[in-house]
């Protein structure tokens, strides 16, 4: 799916990482393109966070390249920052800032005018209902709001590409809803958006392609549909576990029932 | 599936034992540098326990065998014998008393502060379980130092008055029972101010009144001079650290009774000492139910804090044109963090206070004035540049080696941002330096006053402290960028080993370098002329640019290969 545009906003050729002699991600490629939610699913200790990470510059390959937007991240990486923003599953956020002060910092990171920054600051503030916590410090937020004061920086700066990792993890419902529909909005507007998840109805529901890894390794890429075609079962459930394993655990589960 | 709830004891245990595998596992499988390193500190530790307990025993057989001395002990006293007697009881009393003080702090943060209590108490275990862990937990590292210092200590002292084998059983069960008390108390205390005061707050509050504690005694120590010490008086002040009603007192009393073998002290006194110790451990135990629990939950409540909407207004306008960038950003923020924490501004109190500190002794202290300012007009003015350096450095020092550290684990925001290194590094490095242009400032132009400096030779003092600042934050900042260490969970563990230790060294070279520069360049000018005083600034300067580039440079090479 390339909705037209030449170029794939997230770019990873041949994606390889090696810890200690142990290969958690071994030769992954995918094309993400701008306008489109793209799932990236696994089991536990599959390599999803490595394969962002690696995507987004915090770990450096042991071997591939990853790009975006065109941009090489490691020897480009100023150009590719510049236009993607995260948001990590445990987001870490300075504790001694307020929610307004911390949008302040990441719009000076991005090098945002301080007028837009006051503005499209109050706006995400707003749209995810923190206005009256503004001047609150971050240290004393729930695990809900960080997340949310975490997602309204990394749109401060209006990313052409967004990677969230577990997006909607500690979100009450109406919290995960407004997620799902804003990354809807970014992705109508034209953002890439490249998801984690676990909750495979959020993936089936919400995602125009997805990737299934597991050890390390892509094993399923594509739409819902061309899943479905390769697999037995109908749900992105069944496709999951007949891919991954783990219909031998119903037995256990019973077990210790 | 129901499970039997286990005992007050069983429960304990259970803990107990769950926080040893944590110790025996932190040590086998940990690099061999930190066995070494424990097993190094363990032949320190009996070392100095032999060595203290020799003498110790010295000491107290010199002064019974010293006839200059003794009679002067006798007019004193009335009796020797008092005089010795009276020696337990003081260094019992006298190690009782910081024990007090650290113990609040330690039952603040096993208590209340461990990150793993949420899964503990949420368990079917009893809270007095979780608590009597936490506690005898807290006294591990007090017997470690009770018998691998004041044991030996005291077991020389009863060597040398020829007690018998009963001084040494009292003294044993005296320093197992001993700890009981102020931990039991500094346990209650905490308990009851967590009932008012969050958790977290009386950390930063205990923190920086530690700081004012250090520093007090840094003054005094300052102030009292030899002459203040060697008074008669000072053995009769000394004397009233043996206060018969304190328990300690009693602790002291029954190994001395135990040595001379006089049973009937030995009863009422072990009675009583028994008693204060055991029953405020036991009382402790038994509020622990009620106390512990409700301030556990109380910190549930409570918030990060809030800061002035109207202030925050304002403030976000005016520094919109400053910020706008992001080594300002950077810079901005820190400013900003760096007083909200008093945790990590109390480790700037101590080089802050010093400062002042000398000032005011400079200004009201004419004896001091003397001996700083009053020699000859070069070595006064190296040793004005030297002080003014001096606290500068120790306030360069920690904020440029844990420039970095500092992020902890919000460091992700700074590599994700699309920014290069160096302007992370220079955000840092500026941070540093800031010492040098203000407190420098202030240093050398008030002491430059008070001496009457000539206004070139001010300027040229003032130059020196700001050049050298800038190596001194290059080096700090470079190694701190170099070593850091992310997964710190209080602030004064923020550096690594490596940063500090080279970091001591190099500024500290560094530092002496250029005042040595500087002023033996002030002198050759006067023998050889002026062109040796231009050198030796020039000299300055580029051992300045290499202090300055090197460790940046290693550290801008290790931030782009940081991995998270």
């Amino acid at each position: 799916m390339s909705n037209g545009n030449p170029q794939p906003m997230i770019a990873a050729q041949g994606l390889r990482k090696e810890f200690n002699q142990n290969i958690a991600v071994s030769g992954v490629d995918l094309n993400v393109w701008g306008g489109e939610i793209f799932g990236f699913l696994g089991p536990n200790g599959a390599g999803k966070t490595t394969t962002i990470k690696m995507l987004i510059g915090l770990l450096k390959p042991s071997a591939g390249n990853a790009f975006i937007g065109g941009h090489n991240i490691q020897s480009d990486p100023i150009a590719a920052k510049s236009l993607l923003g995260y948001v990590p599953d445990e987001p870490y956020l300075p504790e001694k800032l307020t929610a307004r002060e911390f949008l302040q910092f990441i719009g000076g990171l991005y090098r945002i005018p301080a007028a837009d920054i006051q503005r499209r600051g109050e706006e995400l503030l707003k749209l995810f209902d923190l206005q009256d916590h503004g001047d609150e410090l971050v240290g004393g937020f729930s695990h809900g709001m960080r997340q949310k004061t975490a997602l309204a920086g990394a749109l401060l700066h209006d990313p052409r590409v967004l990677f969230l990792d577990e997006p909607t993890v500690g979100l009450d419902p109406r919290s995960a809803r407004l997620i799902k529909d804003i990354l809807r909005q970014l992705a109508a507007r034209g953002t890439a958006v490249f998801l984690t998840t676990h909750i495979l109805e959020i993936a089936e529901r919400l995602c125009d392609r997805v990737a299934i890894i597991s050890g390390g390794r892509v094993i399923a890429a594509g739409t819902l549909n061309e899943l479905r075609q390769g697999s037995t079962g109908q749900s992105l459930e069944d496709i999951f576990l007949s891919l991954t394993g783990g219909a031998e655990y119903a037995e256990i589960a019973e077990v210790l029932a | 599936m129901t499970t039997a709830s286990p005992s007050i004891f069983g429960g304990a245990w259970t803990i107990l034992r769950a926080r040893w595998h944590v110790a025996r596992n932190s040590f086998w499988r940990g690099k061999i540098t930190r066995k070494l390193s424990t097993v190094l500190v363990a032949l320190v530790l009996i070392a100095l326990s032999y060595g203290l307990y020799t003498f110790s025993k010295f000491i107290v057989r010199g002064l019974l065998h010293i006839e200059e001395i003794a009679p002067q002990l006798t007019e004193q006293f009335g009796s020797i014998d008092r005089f010795f007697a009276a020696v337990p009881s003081i260094i019992l009393t006298l190690f009782s008393f910081p024990l007090l003080l650290s113990s609040i702090s330690f039952a603040l943060s096993t208590l209340y502060l461990s990150r793993d209590l949420d899964t503990l108490l949420v368990t079917p275990v009893p809270v007095r379980s979780v608590f009597l862990a936490r506690f005898l937990e807290g006294l591990v590292t007090t017997y470690l130092l009770f018998f691998a210092l004041l044991a030996p200590a005291l077991a020389g002292y009863g060597q040398a008055l020829g007690y018998s084998f009963g001084f040494y059983v009292a003294l044993f069960f005296v320093l197992l029972l001993l700890p009981l008390l102020p931990v039991s108390i500094g346990a209650l205390l905490t308990m009851l101010l967590v009932r008012f005061i969050p958790a977290k707050r009386l950390r930063d509050v205990l923190t920086v009144v530690g700081g004012l504690f250090g520093f007090a005694i840094y003054v005094g120590s300052q102030l009292l001079t030899r002459e203040d010490f060697a008074t008669p008086q000072n053995a009769e002040r000394l004397l009233r650290f043996d206060v018969p009603a304190l328990p300690t007192s009693w602790g002291a009393r029954v190994m001395v009774a135990a040595g001379t073998g006089d049973l009937q002290t030995l009863l009422i006194f072990g009675s009583l000492y028994l008693l204060s110790t055991l029953g405020l451990f036991a009382l402790c135990v038994v509020l622990a139910e009620r106390l512990y629990y409700t301030g556990w939950v109380s910190m549930a409540g409570t918030g990060g804090g809030r800061v002035r909407r109207r202030a925050q207004r304002e403030l976000t306008a005016a520094e919109g044109r400053s910020t706008g960038t992001p080594l300002g950003a950077i810079l901005w923020r820190d400013l900003r963090v760096l007083p909200r924490d008093l945790q990590q501004l109390s480790q700037l109190l101590f080089p802050l206070a010093i400062s002042v500190f000398w000032i005011w002794r400079v200004i009201t202290d004419s004896q001091f004035n003397r001996a700083t300012l009053g020699a000859p007009d070069a070595f006064a003015d190296t040793t004005l540049v030297g002080m003014g350096l001096f606290v500068c450095v120790l306030i360069a020092s920690h904020l440029g080696l844990t420039g970095l550290s500092r992020e902890g684990t919000t460091i992700w925001l700074l590599r994700l941002a699309p920014i290069s290194v160096w302007t992370i590094l220079w955000a840092k490095w500026l941070l540093a330096w800031l010492p040098f242009p203000v407190i420098g400032t202030l240093f050398v132009v008030t002491l430059g006053l008070l001496k009457q400096l000539a206004a070139d030779q001010l300027i040229q003092d003032w130059l020196l402290v700001m050049i050298t600042g800038v190596g001194v934050a290059g080096i700090t900042t470079g190694l701190g960028a170099s070593f850091p260490k992310f997964d710190w969970q209080q602030p004064n563990k923020m550096r690594t080993a490596r940063a500090s230790c080279l970091g001591t060294i190099l500024y500290f070279v560094y530092t002496g370098l250029m005042l040595s520069l500087v002023s033996g360049a002030r002198f050759a000018a006067e023998m050889w002329g002026n062109w040796t005083y231009l050198a030796g600034w020039g000299t300055a300067i580029v051992l300045t640019l290499l202090a300055l580039w090197l460790p940046m440079l290693l550290g801008a090479t290790r931030l782009r290969n940081l991995e998270l």
